[in-house]
């Protein structure tokens, strides 16, 4: 803290010792500010707001309709605002282009523009500032004018253009969904009528089929066996019967024994001894015995030709129980792809309606509309130089660079400063005389004093009623008040 | 006798042998006992700054006192007595008229001492302006135009001090005056003419003209004045080559250093003036 004091006791010093150089710099550089302030060209800022309105009728339509959001809109407003096409139809409407001269870039003067123009965006508000400035406040207010015009026709177009677009495409792709749907369907039946059997075909009912015929093979197979039996007894002439029949007799009991009655096996022995006893039992004689015999080859060739007649019915029935998954599952896919395509084409013939609604919605411009709420002036006060604000900015730099100044001048000053820097050199130090000064030297010192710092305190009162002046224009105070001074050409 | 005591006998024998310089014993037999000085009247000059005149009692007219003392006791050496000083500084505006006017009513009020001083700063001269004199010839007319130099030194307010002022004319070539046969010849009559006077001669700033590097051959000591924020040690360093080593000693002019026992100083000076 006592540093501190020091080093500003210090420096105040400073200043006061050497107050020609620090007046000298602080004003001039107060003077450039000012000169400089008054040397910018100066600039004339036009403001319009347009206001973005979204009608009651988006939110009642909403699901209905399509209506493009606020935000969509205003998130590409400031991109197409500053756009080539509209500027350049901007500086069309307004003849710019006629006063350009020949061989002008034309692109460097949109990106001129491009630079002049601020888009200023407050979404919930809705409301959208467009600024340009430029040296004629006429051109400024004539140009930010009829860019928001052109703006809003633009959108406008742009907004039809969009809506028929969609529902003209959308009414092409109902009619190539229609068609699809109608190949699908003759697809479809042609595949069902070609694949009737199958289809039609219940597998419970096939493998029904299959296992009756496996009994009826079972049945045939019971039969043959005595039939084979009779035959042979037939073609040797023989009585064997008694033998056999004792035989037939005791395998019987002993496959009874072992299996139920229904046994195959146990049919077959009984049927075996029936035929034995038979056999057995009858009168015997050659032509009997041929008879016989033919009678039960044409018995075993029917029996197996039923059995073949069942065997190929389990052929096909089995051959039907593979073929039905396939034929099936080629059904379903078919089926698939028409309802996927038909879904589709519900959806789209849905999306036509809306679209039509969202068309005449847009057409009439019942969704959201762009009003310009405050169209652009010509601008009175140039916006830019803010000659208040470079003065300020002037005068404190001016003290900033006079204190730097005499900083400066003191650290570059290298002469000696006190006896001990001179009693290093090893002399022998005669006096050491203090400052004298003279009374009439004091006065005059104190006259030249005064006379400096009224020079420069009605400099810097100058400077300040400039300040004054350009903050009083600034605020909009101007002429009448300024006239009765005389200070309005200033 | 010891051989201590028969040593010491031997010196004080040999001693009183020796004769002292012709200029000195000159001076002695000349003005064995000289009148007091007569009181001088402040008011017969107007520069307030010629604080030894105006202000006796002030701190700043003590040192003075103080350079007179050093300066003496340099030039006054044991068999030899030096009159004739420069004093100069590195640069213009260090105070060096001023020190020498200061300097030279101090030595003026000495019992035994008279003063001459010599403004040899040609190009612009100011000693006449504190000694408040308006001078018709000077020496730039002795040197030119072989004006004797009694016709040119100008009796001041100050009894005891007499100045030979630039003179009026402007010089064109005060280097070739001053390195001329003529100049020699005119400091050897002064130093000679007038034994008993102490010579302060006012020069012009060493580093920016050449004259007083030649005027520094002629004089038999130099101070040099040094004015606080005038100029840097390596000027001072520069001066003292320029100068052959002749810097008796330095003055510190201008110090916004204020002494510790300054509140005493002015209770004494007071007590002294009441």
């Amino acid at each position: 803290m006592f540093a501190l004091l020091k080093d500003y006791h210090q420096y105040k010093r400073l200043i006061y010792l050497k107050k020609g150089l620090f007046l000298i710099v602080a004003l001039l550089t107060m003077t450039t500010a000012v000169a400089v302030s008054y040397i910018i060209p100066k600039k004339y800022e036009a403001k319009t707001t347009l206001f973005i309105q979204q009608n009651v009728l988006a939110d009642l339509v909403k699901g209905l309709a399509v209506a493009p959001s606020i935000q969509t809109k205003i998130h590409t407003l400031a991109v197409s605002m500053t756009s080539r096409n509209l500027l350049s139809q901007v500086v069309n409407d307004l003849g710019q282009d006629m006063m350009l001269p020949v061989g002008y870039d034309q692109e460097a003067y949109i990106k001129d523009l491009q630079s002049r123009i601020l888009v200023n965006l407050n979404e919930k508000q809705g409301v959208v500032n467009i600024s340009f400035w430029d040296r004629s406040p006429q051109f400024a207010q004539d140009f930010v004018n009829t860019l928001a015009m052109l703006y809003i026709e633009h959108n406008t177009l742009v907004k039809r253009e969009e809506s028929t677009e969609a529902t003209k495409f959308l009414a092409e792709q109902i009619e190539v969904y229609k068609k699809r749907l109608a190949e699908e369907d003759e697809a479809i039946n042609a595949y069902k009528s070609e694949n009737s059997i199958l289809l039609t075909t219940d597998e419970t009912f096939v493998r029904t089929d299959i296992r009756q015929a496996e009994q009826k093979i079972e049945e045939l197979n019971a039969q043959m066996a005595p039939l084979e039996t009779k035959l042979k007894l037939a073609q040797s002439g023989k009585p064997a019967h008694r033998s056999g029949v004792g035989q037939r007799d005791a395998e019987l009991q002993r496959l009874l024994r072992i299996y139920t009655e229904r046994h195959p096996k146990v049919i077959r022995a009984r049927a075996a001894l029936q035929v034995s006893r038979a056999s057995s039992g009858g009168s015997g004689g050659r032509d009997d015995t041929a008879r016989a015999s033919r009678l039960v080859m044409a018995d075993i060739a029917s029996v197996k030709t039923q059995l073949a007649q069942q065997e190929k019915v389990i052929e096909d029935n089995k051959t039907l129980l593979r073929e039905i998954p396939r034929v099936m599952g080629g059904l379903h896919t078919l089926v698939d792809r028409r309802n996927q395509d038909a879904n589709l084409y519900n959806q789209l013939v849905a999306r036509y309606g809306q679209s039509e609604i969202s068309k005449d919605m847009e057409l009439k411009d019942k969704a959201t509309v762009f009003r310009i709420i405050d169209p652009a002036v010509a601008p009175e006060i140039p916006s830019s130089p803010n000659r208040p604000l470079i003065i300020v900015i002037g005068i404190v730099l001016g003290l900033c660079a006079g204190v730097a100044a005499v900083i400066l001048s003191e650290r570059y000053d290298h002469s000696i400063r006190s006896l001990q820097e001179l009693r290093t050199l090893g002399l022998p130090v005669f006096a050491v005389i203090p400052r004298m000064t003279s009374e009439t030297e004091t006065r005059r010192q104190a006259k030249r004093d005064r006379f400096v710092m009224a020079l420069a305190g009605g400099y810097f009162v100058l400077v300040l009623g400039v300040l004054a002046m350009e903050s009083l224009k600034a605020m909009g105070v101007t002429g009448e008040w300024l006239q009765k001074f005389g200070l309005h050409s200033l | 006798m010891s051989r201590i005591e028969d040593a010491l006998s031997k010196a004080s024998q040999r001693q009183s042998d020796v004769s002292p310089p012709a200029a000195w014993s000159s001076f002695r037999q000349k003005h064995p006992t000289l009148p007091p000085p007569a009181p001088i009247d402040p008011d017969r000059l107007r520069e307030e700054k010629l604080v030894v005149l105006k202000k006796p009692n002030s701190p700043e007219a003590e040192e003075f006192r103080k350079l007179k003392e050093f300066l003496v006791k340099a030039i006054s050496a044991p068999g030899m007595f030096n009159n004739v000083v420069l004093i100069t500084s590195a640069h213009h505006g260090e105070g060096k008229s001023l020190v020498t006017s200061n300097l030279a009513i101090s030595l003026a009020q000495e019992y035994d001492r008279t003063v001459m001083v010599v403004d040899a700063d040609l190009r612009l001269p100011s000693c006449h302006r504190y000694l408040d004199v308006d001078p018709e010839q000077g020496l730039a007319d002795c040197l030119m135009q072989g004006v004797d130099i009694s016709n040119a030194l100008v009796k001041t307010a100050i009894p005891k001090l007499v100045l030979l002022p630039a003179g009026k004319k402007p010089v064109k070539n005060p280097l070739e005056l001053f390195s001329s046969n003529s100049m020699r010849g005119l400091l050897t009559e002064m130093k000679q003419r007038y034994p008993d006077r102490i010579l302060l001669i006012d020069t012009p700033p060493v580093l920016l003209f050449a004259e007083t590097r030649t005027l520094v051959d002629l004089a038999d000591g130099v101070v040099l004045v040094v004015r606080e924020g005038g100029c840097s040690l390596d000027d001072v360093r520069e001066c003292l080559t320029l100068l052959n080593n002749k810097v008796l000693g330095v003055v510190y002019n201008a110090s916004s250093f204020t002494q510790p026992a300054g509140a005493y100083q002015d209770y004494y000076y007071s007590s002294y003036v009441e």
